[in-house]
């Protein structure tokens, strides 16, 4: 059996040897090892990216015809798309029987190949609605069947070459939405054209309030349709359509509407568990991001911790994987994500220990400052603090009492260097 | 049978007033308290003050220190054992309430019958 002296002193009886002939010793190595603390990386789990995109209808390809089986010309960036974004795909041609294949990453890091017909825009009509009539008062206007479906929706435009400005007409449709929409008076044009500032997707009926002479035309400017891809991409390789037409086409992206996961360096194993760092320039405060991974114990970890604000924000949690870093909800700005300096755990008591000596040695030619600390499992006490000079060593606790700890304690270390200095630790681990 | 094994007797948080760090050592047991061990985490300096309560209710003052600010530490006891038998205790006052830590261990002794 084991026992101790008062002074905390191991004194071991062998079986063969009667009472009082106790002996002894030190304990063995726990713990050996270099001091490698983990130094701060504010950008070491994903670099500085915006959480949101500004439109831009043509950031993915400029205006330009599509040619069956050539994919199109892509700018610059389109295979790092941050956050992801749903494709748009913009002409004022009705490029509607073309499909384009778009090949590319979704936000998730998946192959995503997806097959989009194209938009079906209105190229301008002057006189697509009407043509060339003469009004008279309270007789509406002859319309074309297309007013009947316009789709995309569009203004109208009124096309004159006299003076009908004394003359207004009523316009009774429906709007973009679909919404019964009424235009009470609208001034006729005076030797020009002249376009409504609402949007049609139907006209019924278009009559004017009085009699004149001149004829007027009412069509449509050139109006854009789009349409978008049903998956949001990371990455977009190429974009290919499947037939030629002279009319050409945008490829872009609308604002962000939904809240994308961080885009992470490398998910996945960190080589040694941290807390997961947040910094920002931005104020964030007001939206939560969701950390999503494992911890120590290789178990599911989920935090949930508020945005920094102009600042660094710190998960609580010890991450050892970390597999996804959710905003809770859309934002403006910019972020990060790291981790914090992180001490050196030298040992970590699986069961109560009682550590007798610790041997440090400085390996390299700059001093090392050594900042010794003890995890309880409730609170860190800052222990022993010293330098060590070029090939200096230390022993702590010789010579003195051994040191009892917990079960869940640990004997945390900082070096100046890492990887600087090599430690050995005896004691005893288990009551026996 | 007499019975010697490492403890830890508490550690956490010394108070503004005098508050106890560890004990009263319950019937049955002498603690031999071989360290104890105080550091300081306020950006200011504190000044600790440690008594030893041995008998009776008797507060008797042992030793006091100036830790300096963030990361000021002192070992009350990193040598020989401070003796504490039934209802003994440790306590101590911080100058700043709960910024210094302190963390006290050594060999519990409990006699039981062989």
């Amino acid at each position: 059996m084991r026992n101790f002296t008062p002074t905390g002193e191991l004194k071991v009886r062998t079986g063969n040897t009667g009472a009082g002939s106790g002996s002894t010793e030190i304990g063995t190595v726990l713990a050996a090892g270099v001091i490698t603390p983990l130094v701060a990386d504010p950008e070491g789990v994903a670099e500085l990216q915006a959480l949101s995109a500004a439109e831009d209808l043509d950031g993915l390809a400029l205006s330009q015809a599509p040619a069956d089986g050539v994919p199109l010309v892509l700018e610059s960036g389109a295979d790092v798309l941050i956050p992801p974004r749903v494709l748009a795909f913009t002409s004022v041609a009705d490029l509607s029987g073309i499909e384009f294949e778009i090949s590319g990453l979704d936000s998730m890091g998946m192959q995503q190949i997806e097959q989009l017909a194209g938009p079906a825009g209105a190229p301008e009509d002057a006189d697509g609605i009407a043509q060339d009539q003469a009004p008279a008062a309270s007789t509406p206007l002859v319309l074309e069947a297309v007013a009947a479906t316009l789709d995309p929706p569009r203004a109208l435009t009124f096309t004159s070459a006299t003076d009908l400005s004394g003359v207004t007409f009523e316009i009774v449709g429906l709007d973009e939405n679909g919404d019964p929409q009424t235009v009470p008076a609208f001034t006729g044009p005076d030797n020009d054209t002249l376009a409504t500032s609402e949007l049609w997707s139907e006209v019924s009926g278009i009559t004017p309030d009085s009699t004149d002479a001149g004829t007027l035309s009412v069509g449509w400017p050139d109006t854009a349709a789009m349409v978008l891809s049903t998956v949001p991409y990371a990455s977009v390789i190429d974009v290919t359509p499947d037939g030629t037409d002279a009319g050409t086409l945008e490829v872009g992206w609308r604002a962000s509407d939904v809240a994308f996961a961080l885009t992470l360096i490398n998910p996945g194993a960190l080589g040694s568990p941290r807390r997961i760092t947040l910094s920002s320039t931005d104020n964030l405060a007001a939206v939560q991001f969701q950390l999503v991974g494992t911890d120590e114990d290789g178990e599911p970890l989920n935090e949930t911790i508020d945005g920094p604000d102009n600042g660094t924000v710190t998960s609580a949690g010890l991450f050892s994987e970390i597999n996804i870093i959710q905003p809770l909800e859309l934002v403006v700005g910019s972020i990060s994500a790291g981790w914090p300096d992180e001490l050196y755990r030298m040992f970590e008591a699986q069961a109560p220990a009682s550590i007798s000596h610790l041997y440090l040695r400085n390996t390299v030619a700059q001093t090392q400052e050594i900042d010794l600390r003890l995890w309880t499992g409730s609170i860190e006490v800052a222990w022993r603090h010293f330098e060590l000079e070029e090939d200096e060593s230390a022993s702590v606790l010789m010579g003195e009492p051994p040191l009892p700890i917990p079960q869940g304690a640990q004997i945390r270390v900082a070096a100046t260097d890492p990887g600087a200095v090599s430690f050995t630790l005896h004691g005893i681990e288990g009551e026996g | 049978m007499i019975v010697r094994l490492p403890a830890v007797f508490g550690d956490g948080l010394v108070s503004g007033g005098v508050g106890t760090l560890i004990g009263p050592v319950p019937a049955g047991e002498r603690w031999y308290v071989t360290r104890l061990d105080c550091s300081n985490g306020a950006s200011v300096d504190v000044d600790i003050a440690i008594y030893l309560r041995t008998s009776g209710a008797t507060n008797r003052r042992w030793k006091s220190a100036r830790l300096d600010a963030s990361g000021g530490h002192c070992e009350a006891i990193d040598s020989k054992a401070v003796e504490l038998a039934e209802g003994g205790m440790i306590l101590a006052s911080a100058s700043v309430g709960n910024q210094v830590t302190f963390y006290a261990a050594g060999i519990r002794e409990t006699t039981t019958d062989a």
